[in-house]
């Protein structure tokens, strides 16, 4: 390997500059240091464009209402005030709709598991007859977006007297993840070698047992994935739950009522969305690697 | 192949077909039964044929909506594969704290389109937003984007891409990844300039998922309807309102499910098409 | 899950499955046990958009009648569910239409003929059967305006009427008198417009159904003898009078200094805009004076006056309101209609008038002292504007959609410059195509 090169850099500082072979002619289009300054630039132009929106809506929260409407915009708040957040813990009706997500998410990701967890292993195990048919179905789901089965969706659920319960949006949510979900686990089980469960095979065991006893054991970074992927989409899903519920509201239509409720007061409003966003994120920035594993093994398909 | 495994894989992936086949499928054929009849909420008032449909082709609100959405899904996909593509060759490098430059980035996809349109609505305002400043900085009147059929147009595209970028930078980035190096090296000794690199080597082996991701970009965009809703409901006047706002307005805000259905289906062949060449370029990629 | 371990995987997948499990056998169960519970301690649902837990004048006055309602009936409990007030309705339609309406909701009497014929509430003719000749009389809107098919179906709770706002510390400083006609309100708009200040503004967007825009076009076109509509129910506006209205509008932003961001504006954003003090004048229901006066430093500087006319038009007064509605699957009948009766009460009323600033329904309401004091008299000034100038009307039935196809065109006279007359004939017929 040429020594000097950009690329072989350790993971924490830069590299040697890069030095022209001798004999070898090279354009350069700018110095090294000036293309490494405007790539920093790009970067973090594109740090603050995507953190700013979400920043000024911190710093609104914690401003109290005189400065809020004051202009010019201050962005750091001068005083720091929590009443936006009392407000909204205590004197809307947001900690009830945190409930009705909560137990949302976390039985959607487990009836997606339940289902698509065996499924995937067949999937990655087998060649049965069918195959190839189911998995096309299931790869064709994706040209099945909510808008278009809302209103269907609507009017089933009217007629099956399931609006507004957790069960319907709980049914709705796993149907659509479960495609994902499946392709994630079948990669992940194709990613780990056969040869143990065929000795186990061998040893007597029944196919069931094959796949509990030794291949789910091992599949945890797999679900693990799958379970961020589904949390967030679930957590952050607002036109279906907007559509089929009323008291069993979600966070994310909670939001939308309260702003369009009475009149806008930025400051409780967001503090509102800042409560809403704090557990996607922080789920999203501790389970990271999960998270992009989970999306490139099944995000292709799903 | 023996008989049992057959048996057992199918009990396996039974459960999670029948479910996704009853709540995807089924509805959709569902919406052609639905379409036939004019309804008032959710009371069937009579049977209308192709009735419905007929009405379609002469709503000009929702033939404009066809066409405000096709404006809508073709300049946000471009800049989101621009973009996505850009931040994708910039963060293919060993960079300090790139996992953390990576979480940053792609936050906005994590958080909930109503949390990012109510953050941006905010933004945007024409009184209190710190963007105001700058504008008046450089010398321009104070702008309500959100009241001006143009850039209330730009407002949605932009938080849109704002809010979707990271997808296809994440997927062109593990394509990047998945490039040997040694490749790139090749290039490099035989002296060619990074722009030439980037045209001749890097994107051809990267051609595939990004035809791929453009597409999925594409399917998902036409079915945006969250950010729209919430950043301006379809204002000012028609201005933004996409073919999935008319949709929501005549199923929820008029009543009329049936016509709303019929819409659906409209929308569900602008997906089928859609797909179908998704399927062509999945089934040319994985022929590779 | 969240263990790279993979030994804690196989644990996982059990407490996954569990999770699934009992997520699905709770989600079904425990509505259930929700509404078993209430069922049997007799509680009603009552859907409403004014949440008695917030700070505001109506807010509070919801929250006294509430009280008042269960110191006087203990055994019914009352269960408020909150849905904003343009979305109310169509909310009531959706659950009634799949069985699951509130008991009793507060309701629009906009959407009063489409409730009827969505069958989600109840008629009362049995409760109202030995209501006397001198009871039927004792509303401000004639009984047989919420009688429909035969069926009395709504009783008023209270009335609002469509009047200008105005601040009068304001005007006094520039020396204005209060407008009473069109050319004098754009004058007065355009000498209060200011860089911190708004003059005089409509809300033209078709947010909240449209809602002001279409309160300001009603009592316009009655002003000078035409309607929005006819008797048909098709579009009236393509007249002399509707161009007029609208070349006000464009006129306002043109000539008088409108913002151009009215077109994203509605009642909601008028109320916050004067209650902070950034605006000057507005069109709006008579209801919201006690929300705007909690703003800092508007308090009585907030008056107001009937609506300017077109000059050389008549006085025309816009009467809108809310009633009660029972719900048509309601379990408990006689309590919701015991909550209804109570709210419609005089004593209510004037219980409710007094904390909130909205004017009660019913005529013996006023004769409380309250109205000739002075805090009353301002109500008792609107009652008398109804008298003076109020008009009876029917609303067609696709009021929605001719609220939306308004604020469209409205949108393009004001922002793209559209020809006031391509506008309305647009907007004409689109409408007159859905009418059919």
């Amino acid at each position: 390997m040429p020594a000097g090169t950009i690329r072989h850099a350790d993971g924490r500082g830069c590299g040697a500059a890069e030095t022209p072979q001798k004999g070898v002619r090279r354009k350069r289009f700018l110095s090294p240091a000036l293309q490494r300054a405007a790539m920093w630039a790009l970067i973090l132009g594109a740090v603050v464009m995507a953190a700013f929106p979400l920043l000024w809506t911190l710093a609104t929260s914690l401003k109290p209402m005189e400065d809020i409407a004051a202009f010019p915009p201050r962005l750091f708040p001068e005083r720091v005030t929590w009443e936006h957040y009392l407000d909204v813990a205590t004197q809307s009706d947001m900690p009830e709709y945190f409930l009705h997500s909560i137990v949302v998410t976390a039985a959607t990701i487990g009836l997606t598991l339940l289902l698509a967890t065996p499924a995937g292993y067949a999937a990655a195990r087998y060649r049965f007859r069918g195959k190839n048919l189911l998995l096309f179905v299931l790869l064709s789901t994706v040209m099945i977006p909510g808008t278009v089965i809302l209103v269907p969706l609507y009017v089933l659920a009217s007629r099956l007297a399931l609006l507004d319960t957790y069960l319907v949006l709980v049914l709705v949510y796993t149907a659509w993840r479960v495609p994902m979900v499946l392709w994630i686990m079948k990669s992940f089980f194709e990613a780990i070698p056969a040869e143990m469960e065929e000795a186990a095979l061998v040893d007597g065991c029944g196919r069931l047992q094959a796949m509990w006893r030794v291949a789910l054991p091992l599949s945890g970074p797999g679900m693990a994935a799958s379970a961020i992927l589904v949390l967030v989409y679930v957590w952050t899903e607002f036109i279906l739950a907007l559509t089929l519920t009323s008291k069993m509201r979600t966070v994310t239509v909670g939001l939308y009522y309260y702003m369009t409720g009475y009149g806008i007061e930025w400051g409780r409003l967001t503090a509102a969305v800042i409560l809403a966003l704090v557990p996607v994120l922080i789920a999203f920035f501790l389970f990271q690697k999960r998270f992009m594993q989970g999306l490139t093994a099944g995000a292709l398909k799903g | 192949m023996k008989k049992g495994e057959q048996w057992f894989a199918l009990t396996c992936c039974g459960p999670a077909t029948a479910v996704v086949v009853f709540i995807t499928f089924y509805p959709v054929a569902y919406a052609f039964g639905l379409s036939v009849y004019k309804t008032n909420f959710a009371r069937i008032q009579g049977y209308v044929g192709l009735g419905n449909f007929v009405r379609l082709l002469h709503d000009s609100t929702f033939l404009e909506g066809i066409y405000k959405s096709c404006v809508f899904v073709f300049i946000s996909v471009a800049l989101s594969m621009a973009l996505g593509y850009g931040m994708a060759l910039l963060l293919n490098r060993d960079l300090p704290c790139k996992g953390l430059i990576r979480a940053i980035v792609v936050a906005p996809w994590v958080i909930a389109e109503v949390s990012a349109a109510i953050a941006w609505r905010w933004l945007l305002d024409p009184g209190l937003s710190p963007l105001m400043v700058g504008l008046r900085s450089l010398g321009m009147p104070d702008l309500d984007f959100l009241s001006h059929p143009i850039w209330a147009m730009a407002a949605i595209i932009a938080v849109s891409v704002w809010r979707f970028y990271p997808f296809p930078m994440i997927l062109l980035l593990a394509a990047l990844q998945a490039i040997p190096k040694e490749v790139e090296e090749a290039a490099e000794v035989d002296g060619a300039s990074y722009w030439r690199r980037l045209v001749s080597v890097t994107t051809p082996l990267v051609w595939g998922p990004m035809l791929v991701s453009a597409i999925l970009s594409t399917l998902f965009y036409f079915n945006k309807i969250v950010v729209p809703l919430v950043l301006t409901g379809g204002g000012p006047g028609n201005a933004t309102e996409l073919m999935t706002i008319r949709l929501y307005r005549e199923a929820f805000y008029n009543g009329n499910l049936g016509y709303a259905a019929a819409m659906s289906c409209l929308i569900f062949l602008v997906n089928l098409v859609v797909s179908l060449l998704y399927f062509r370029v999945l089934r040319a990629e994985e022929g590779r | 899950m969240e263990k790279d371990k993979t030994g804690w995987s196989r644990r996982s997948f059990l407490k996954a499955a569990g999770a699934g499990v009992g997520g699905v056998v709770g989600s079904v169960a425990f509505p259930y046990v929700i509404t078993s519970a209430k069922a049997q301690s007799a509680t009603i649902t009552y859907l409403t958009f004014l949440n008695p837990r917030e700070k505001g004048p109506r807010q509070e006055g919801t929250l006294a009648l509430l009280k008042d309602f269960e110191t006087k009936h203990p055994q019914t409990k009352v269960d408020v569910r909150i849905i904003p007030w343009a979305q109310i309705d169509r909310q009531f339609i959706i659950e009634a239409a799949a069985g699951k309406e509130a008991d009793v909701a507060r309701l629009n009497l906009e959407w009063l003929h489409k409730h009827v014929e969505a069958d989600s509430i109840l008629p009362l003719d049995d409760s109202v059967r030995d209501w006397t000749a001198e009871q039927r009389k004792d509303w401000l809107l004639p009984w047989e305006a919420t009688v429909f098919n035969g069926k009395k179906v709504a009783i008023p709770l209270e009335h609002r009427v469509q009047v200008l706002y105005y601040r009068k510390d304001l005007l006094d400083k520039a020396g204005i008198k209060v407008p009473t006609t069109w050319t004098q309100l754009g004058e007065a708009s355009k000498a209060l417009t200011s860089d911190k200040m708004a003059g005089f503004t409509v809300g033209l967007s078709k947010k909240d159904n449209a809602s002001n825009l279409t309160q300001w076009l009603v009592p316009a076109m009655w002003a000078m003898g035409g309607d929005l509509w006819d008797k048909k129910g098709r579009a009236a506006f393509n007249t002399e009078a509707g161009a007029r209205a609208f070349q006000f509008l464009a006129d306002m932003v043109g000539k008088y200094g409108m913002s151009k961001s009215s077109v994203n504006m509605g009642s909601e954003d008028l109320t916050l805009a004067m209650k902070a003090g950034t605006l000057a004048m507005a069109a709006m229901g008579s209801h919201r004076v006690g929300t705007v006066r909690t703003g800092k430093g508007i308090g009585e500087n907030l008056q107001t006056a009937p609506l300017p006319v077109p000059d050389g038009g008549s006085q025309a007064a816009y009467v809108t309101g809310w009633f009660l509605g029972v719900g048509k699957n309601t379990k408990h009948k006689a309590e919701a209609w015991k909550f209804l009766e109570h709210h419609v009460s005089a004593e209510s009323q004037i219980l409710y008038a007094k904390i909130s600033g909205e004017m009660p329904s019913r005529k013996s309401a006023f004769k409380d002292t309250f109205f000739q004091s002075a805090s009353g008299a301002e109500m008792k000034s609107w009652a008398d504007y109804i008298s003076r100038s109020g008009k009876s009307y029917v609303l067609p039935e696709k009021f929605l959609e001719l609220g939306e196809l308004l604020a469209v065109a409205a949108s393009r006279v004001v922002v793209e410059g559209t020809p006031v007359k391509k506008a309305l004939q647009d907007a004409e017929a689109e409408y007159n195509k859905l009418v059919g």
